[in-house]
């Protein structure tokens, strides 16, 4: 009760500017929760059954035919995320330990704004550049027909994740606190040592935040992944084979939502496939946040 | 306090300006736009919305009265927004569905279908495939058919004069026109289309363009020789291949052509804009446009 009581004086304190405030952030709050409800409320009846065809493990995703086999999607954008990590972590961690321990601060404000920059670039100019640059050059290097597959997407979505590991990880790494890093250089530590054994430690938990937020980048990214795909509605077997086209789930959603009868089963399938991208966000946002509280450095997203 | 009244001042600022923009844009409209003005909106096909849209500039700078509003978004779309009231016209590349009418009959709409032009789906290969041939590849409906649901893999199996390389197949995102007719015409009940959805027609054709021993379909429109080659139908009822032109759909004996249609809810009125357009649409001048898109002219009636 107090802490209302607490809430009420300081809203008086305010007045009507405290009270615009108030309803803004009530606004935001309440669009996030409408969004999420009618996703998972429209997403029901394809999880239940409760229409014409049901969600299976097959291997054949189309929509023409109601053949909705998940295993299709969620294979296809997990190789897709994977893929993509397995390209942008080693080379964004390396270079944001170069960024945050050799770098001079005059360059690291220049290097910094340009990273994040590339990070805000539209999505959609890499899904071009893809299409007109890499599935041919794939298409020559593998010796293989059609240069649209998961690895040509893991290498699209690995670019556009870069800048998130390079900037959340060098923050990270650049707030080890000094005095770590100066007990060990007393002790005749060298600089490689230092960041080897005392900075990377440290800073662990919240380059692996970093590490997390970028998958959930790649698994969320739509466009640039819908023109360097395949969109293939079967996959070969084995999966693990990268030179195959593969069909994420955001893809999926791309192409085929706009023609979905609303109301019919392709539209609550739709949905379905939202709410388990919902899922993926929500894992991720709650993992990196635990992430970041825990271990040396810390620091707020 | 000071702080709290300097902060009333700033919303007080941004409050009021805001409120003087939405009355001076309710002052201004009426003198901005011309109140004669009659609007007109259509909306559907992607396969139509080319022919529309020539016709709609021409008879817009004819007619400075009419403001008609084109965009695509697939049959399915065209016909569920004249359902929903959204649009007056529908483009539409086939027929509606059962579902659809019954969805217009618990509307109280009144769908009335004014076919507008011939199209043919051309089936359409990497032009790898006629130069291991040595001539136009020829195919039966059931091969055809065999190639789509991912029966044969293997060019060998389609012709022993091919070599043994994989069919890579293309086909259109679910819900679109044109992926229905040719499913329509190939497909018996139970069949599966396997192959990498493509969206829209000149992106097939780029993907078929650009990929080595491809095959797919498209609307005879936007077939673009000599990037990509066309296959010769088996006509059950001449007892010959026939290659898809424009001649061959007008004489009737090409096995894959269909009806292009612009779908209002009811008659429209005379001297309705609606029915003025679709005269025009219909005019020697408008299936002049018709033809000039690569699409054939329809007889009247």
């Amino acid at each position: 009760m107090s802490h209302i009581r607490q809430l009420a004086s300081q809203l008086k304190a305010l007045g009507g500017a405290g009270l615009i405030t108030m309803i803004c952030a009530l606004l935001t709050v309440t669009i996030l929760a409408l969004l999420v409800l009618f996703t998972l409320g429209e997403s029901i009846p394809a999880f239940m059954n409760w229409t014409g065809a049901s969600l299976t493990w097959e291997n054949k995703w189309t929509a023409e035919q109601d053949k909705y086999g998940l295993y299709v999607l969620l294979t296809s954008s997990i190789m897709a995320s994977i893929g993509a990590l397995a390209i942008s972590v080693p080379i964004g961690i390396s270079a944001a330990i170069f960024i945050a321990e050799i770098l001079p601060n005059w360059a690291k404000d220049i290097i910094k704004p340009l990273i994040e920059l590339i990070g805000a670039m539209p999505s959609v100019l890499y899904g071009f550049i893809g299409l007109k640059v890499l599935v041919p050059l794939i298409q020559d290097l593998f010796d293989i027909y059609y240069g649209q597959t998961a690895l040509t997407a893991s290498i699209v979505l690995a670019i556009i994740v870069v800048p998130t590991i390079v900037s959340l990880s060098s923050e990270v790494i650049s707030a080890v606190p000094i005095e770590y890093k100066e007990a060990a250089l007393a002790l005749g530590a060298t600089k490689w040592q230092i960041i080897r054994h005392i900075v990377l430690p440290t800073a662990m938990p919240g380059i692996m935040a970093s590490v997390i937020l970028a998958f959930g980048r790649a698994i969320g990214e739509t466009v640039a992944v819908v023109m360097v795909a395949g969109c293939s509605t079967e996959l070969t077997k084995p999966f693990w084979n990268y030179l195959q086209p593969i069909y994420p789930m955001t893809a999926a959603i791309a192409l085929g939502f706009g023609e979905a009868e609303i109301g019919g089963t392709a539209y609550h399938v739709y949905f379905a496939v939202g709410t388990i991208l919902l899922a993926f966000a929500f894992l991720v946002n709650f993992l990196a946040n635990l992430l970041m509280k825990k271990g040396g450095v810390r620091l707020r997203l | 306090m000071i702080g709290v009244n300097k902060s009333f001042f700033l919303i007080g600022c941004i409050v009021s300006m805001l409120v003087g923009l939405v009355i001076g844009a309710y002052i201004l409209e009426p003198l901005m736009t011309k109140p004669s003005r009659e609007t007109c909106v259509i909306m559907g096909s992607t396969t139509v919305l080319p022919i529309i849209e020539e016709c709609a500039r021409t008879f817009m700078n004819r007619n400075q009265w009419a403001d008609i509003r084109v965009s695509g978004g697939g049959s399915g779309v065209g016909i569920a927004n004249l359902i929903d009231g959204i649009c007056d016209i529908a483009m539409a590349s086939r027929e509606p569905n059962p579902k659809e009418i019954d969805a217009a009959n618990a509307t109280g709409v009144n769908m009335v279908l004014h076919a507008i032009a011939l199209d043919a789906i051309s089936i359409i290969v990497h032009p790898s495939v006629e130069e291991a041939l040595g001539e136009p590849l020829k195919l039966t409906l059931e091969e055809v058919r065999k190639i789509f649901v991912g029966e044969w893999t293997k060019w060998s199996e389609v012709n022993s004069k091919l070599p043994d390389k994989p069919i890579i197949v293309f086909i259109r995102e679910p819900g679109s026109g044109t992926r229905g007719t040719f499913e329509e015409f190939v497909l018996k009940k139970g069949d599966v289309c396997v192959g990498n959805e493509k969206h829209g027609n000149p992106a097939l054709r780029d993907a078929v363009k650009n990929t080595p021993w491809s095959i797919g379909y498209v609307g005879l429109g936007f077939v673009e020789e000599p990037n990509v080659r066309v296959v010769y139908i088996f006509n059950d009822k001449i007892g010959d291949y026939v290659k898809p032109s424009r001649e061959a759909v007008k004489e009737g004996i090409y096995p894959m052509s269909r009806k292009l249609y612009l779908i209002t809810n009811g008659q429209p009125s005379e001297g309705s804009l609606v029915k003025k357009f679709l005269d025009f649409v219909l005019s020697p001048e408008g299936q002049a446009i018709v033809e000039g898109k690569g699409f054939i002219a329809i007889a009247r009636g």
